[in-house]
């Protein structure tokens, strides 16, 4: 694990680890709700990308804004929803944060400083670029990060933001979630060259790092946010990690474009979680016994919040068209 | 608590899942991860695995069966001979969606079709299907271009096989024999300049009653009458047995031969099937010409067939060649 910035104290990192299996653990019970055909739509699942979304959103504030990606849920975690209201969002039901209309690749919690998940690939660049506009133009010191995955980086979009984002020395912080494949096609056969230099082409300043590494990402967020507060940014982040389940949750035989060795060698040997935890117990910062107890009412909270959900209203039929915007 | 399995919502767009086969049997021992079953979708065919540890029991679905998303089709339990408990699930059979009546073994496509055919029908463009459907219909000798032909909106899904497997029947019975189907590509057209020029040098201004000359003389059997058919109008034209397309006039005979031009339309190419008399289609496409002649065996045998539009193809191509 990267080494740990004396401010911060065991408090955070118990929060960390808390969030990576609160994402995790949502994860789960979403996938099940999906193939039991209990919820509608697609999605698509966080799960081994966790110590991105918490090692970023820990170094945020609430005024500070995020946009998400059709793998959305954990950066929606992670930037501080709860479990009831994401789900019933999930679900469609009225309790849900937009009242059921968004669902799981249009999931907006706004009270967190959640932009919102978006079911285009690369298509929140733009809100993000335009968030950090926002800021500088009012003279607030937030940021604003934007989610995308190495797929979105063929999104011609990306160019154009990124190049008036660095002209007007914006707020706002590029995080590229690398996990190896877009859709069923391994990145380096789609993207040519080197990630972080399409940031360096505008004068970004960019870095990889391992996105396995809760505690590598947060230093360097924090150090990003930081900077940019202070007018410094954009910047860029290349997080180098890997999603466990497929593309979506459908793509369950996946042999013919990855192998489960594979999966299994990320699994077993670079889970964020079980590194973290690791990491935990070695520093003393917490015993077996107390992460245990952690994992099973994270647990225990899911399981409630998923039969909360089911039983939940749907909205009522005249809402169809509230919060519907056309003009 | 035993563990429910169910049939599995895959996609966005699927209500039912087709239990193809049981990898494991009722009773045997289970172990998380284990390929349980096999399901196919309208997409794909796919192995679930098991999501829980214990023995397979329960089991409510069949090999073949047609079930909902979502619905219990088995269970594992903690042990092999669990008994029934008293919540009533879904015990009954879980085939909720009734087999369709498939035709057994629909004749391949290609017996629907002349032996005389020299290229089997298909519809303009690429037909827009799913993997599976194409895959499947390759294998059961089905022309997905029946669907586009029938009307019915692309692109096809697994959904649509039913109706492709319907159409066979009315298809495959073409009315007094089996049509035939040749197709002749001109690269270039030599007609349209033949025409101006034998407009504004020979005063030959009716480019249809040329058409029919060419036609007419194709067929290589003395006088003869030839119908110009365009956008649903039909004229039918006198061919003097000499071929001079000046002597070519009006006439309100039966025709032996129909030209159908689709020039100008956005129309690539037909596949109509037999009609009452024989039928030479000219569509266009760019510079060059494509010409289908189709007919029945009865009104045409093949080696006439072949050389008739063979000739109408050469003089449509290069028009002097009339006048050899």
């Amino acid at each position: 694990m990267a080494d740990a910035e004396p401010k911060t104290n065991a408090e955070d990192y118990l929060r960390m680890y808390r969030q990576m299996v609160r994402i995790r653990t949502f994860e789960d019970n979403a996938n099940q709700l999906y193939l039991s055909a209990k919820m509608p739509g697609l999605t698509h699942m966080y799960s081994g990308e966790e110590a991105i979304a918490v090692g970023i959103c820990e170094a945020l504030t609430d005024e500070d804004r995020i946009t998400s990606t059709h793998r959305g849920h954990g950066h929606c975690v992670a930037k501080g929803a709860e479990f009831k209201e994401m789900f019933c969002e999930l679900l469609g039901k009225e309790e849900g944060y937009c009242r059921g209309k968004g669902g799981s690749m249009h999931i907006a919690d706004q009270s967190h400083g959640n932009l919102g998940a978006n079911a285009i690939v690369g298509g929140s660049m733009g809100i993000a670029t335009g968030s950090a506009l926002r800021a500088k133009l009012q003279g607030s010191d937030d940021v604003t990060v934007c989610f995308f995955g190495d797929g979105a980086t063929a999104q011609g979009l990306m160019y154009e933001v990124m190049n008036m984002a660095a002209l007007w020395k914006l707020p706002v912080i590029y995080a590229c979630e690398n996990n190896g494949y877009s859709e069923y096609t391994r990145t380096e056969e789609i993207a040519a060259g080197s990630i972080t230099a399409r940031a360096e082409a505008f004068g970004i300043e960019a870095h990889q790092v391992d996105g396995q590494d809760v505690l590598a990402v947060n230093a360097l967020t924090r150090r990003l946010v930081e900077r940019a507060r202070r007018g410094e940014g954009p910047f860029f982040m290349e997080l180098m990690t890997y999603r466990y389940h497929g593309h979506h949750v459908g793509d369950i035989n996946r042999e013919y474009y990855r192998s489960k060795d594979e999966e299994k060698d990320w699994k077993e040997n670079r889970d964020p979680i079980i590194r973290f935890r690791a990491w935990l117990v070695t520093e003393g910062i917490a015993s077996e016994d107390e992460i245990e107890a952690m994992n099973a009412e994270i647990v225990k909270d899911a399981a409630e919040a998923v039969s909360y959900a089911e039983a939940a209203p749907y909205p009522d039929a005249s809402e169809v068209d509230m919060h519907v915007y056309a003009d | 608590m035993p563990h429910e399995v169910t049939m599995p919502q895959l996609g966005m767009t699927q209500d039912t899942g087709r239990l193809v086969q049981w990898l494991k049997q009722a009773g045997e021992k289970i172990t998380r991860g284990d390929l349980l079953f096999e399901v196919e979708t309208d997409k794909a065919t796919m192995e679930i695995e098991a999501q829980a540890d214990g023995f397979l029991t329960h089991v409510t679905a069949g090999e073949g069966d047609e079930v909902p998303v979502g619905k219990v089709i088995a269970r594992i339990s903690e042990t092999a001979d669990a008994p029934d408990d008293d919540t009533p699930r879904s015990h009954e059979p879980a085939r909720a969606v009734p087999e369709p009546a498939i035709p057994p073994a629909s004749p391949p496509a290609t017996e629907t079709t002349s032996k005389a055919s020299i290229e089997p029908p298909s519809a303009p463009g690429r037909i827009l299907a799913s993997p599976k459907l194409r895959r499947i219909a390759r294998e059961e000798g089905l022309d997905l271009a029946r669907l586009a032909r029938a009307g019915h909106p692309q692109p096809y899904h697994m959904r649509d096989l039913e109706t492709l497997r319907s159409l066979l029947p009315e298809a495959a019975s073409p009315a007094p024999s089996a049509s035939m189907r040749l197709r002749a590509a001109c690269p270039q057209d030599g007609f349209a300049e033949f025409a101006r020029w034998a407009a504004d040098a020979q005063g030959l201004a009716d480019a249809d009653a040329l058409l029919a000359g060419l036609a007419g003389a194709s067929l290589g059997h003395g006088e003869t009458v030839v119908a110009v058919e365009r956008f649903g109008a039909m004229r039918a034209y006198r061919v003097p047995r000499a071929r001079r397309l000046s002597a070519v006039t009006a006439s309100d005979d039966a025709p032996v031969l129909r030209v159908r031009d689709l020039r100008g339309t956005a129309i690539e190419t037909v596949a109509i099937g037999a009609e009452a008399l024989p039928v030479l289609t000219i569509t266009q496409r760019g510079s060059a010409l494509e010409i289908i002649l189709e007919c029945s065996a009865g009104q045409m045998d093949g080696p006439a067939a072949i050389a008739l539009l063979d000739a109408f193809a050469s003089r449509m191509r290069e028009p002097l060649r009339h006048l050899f």
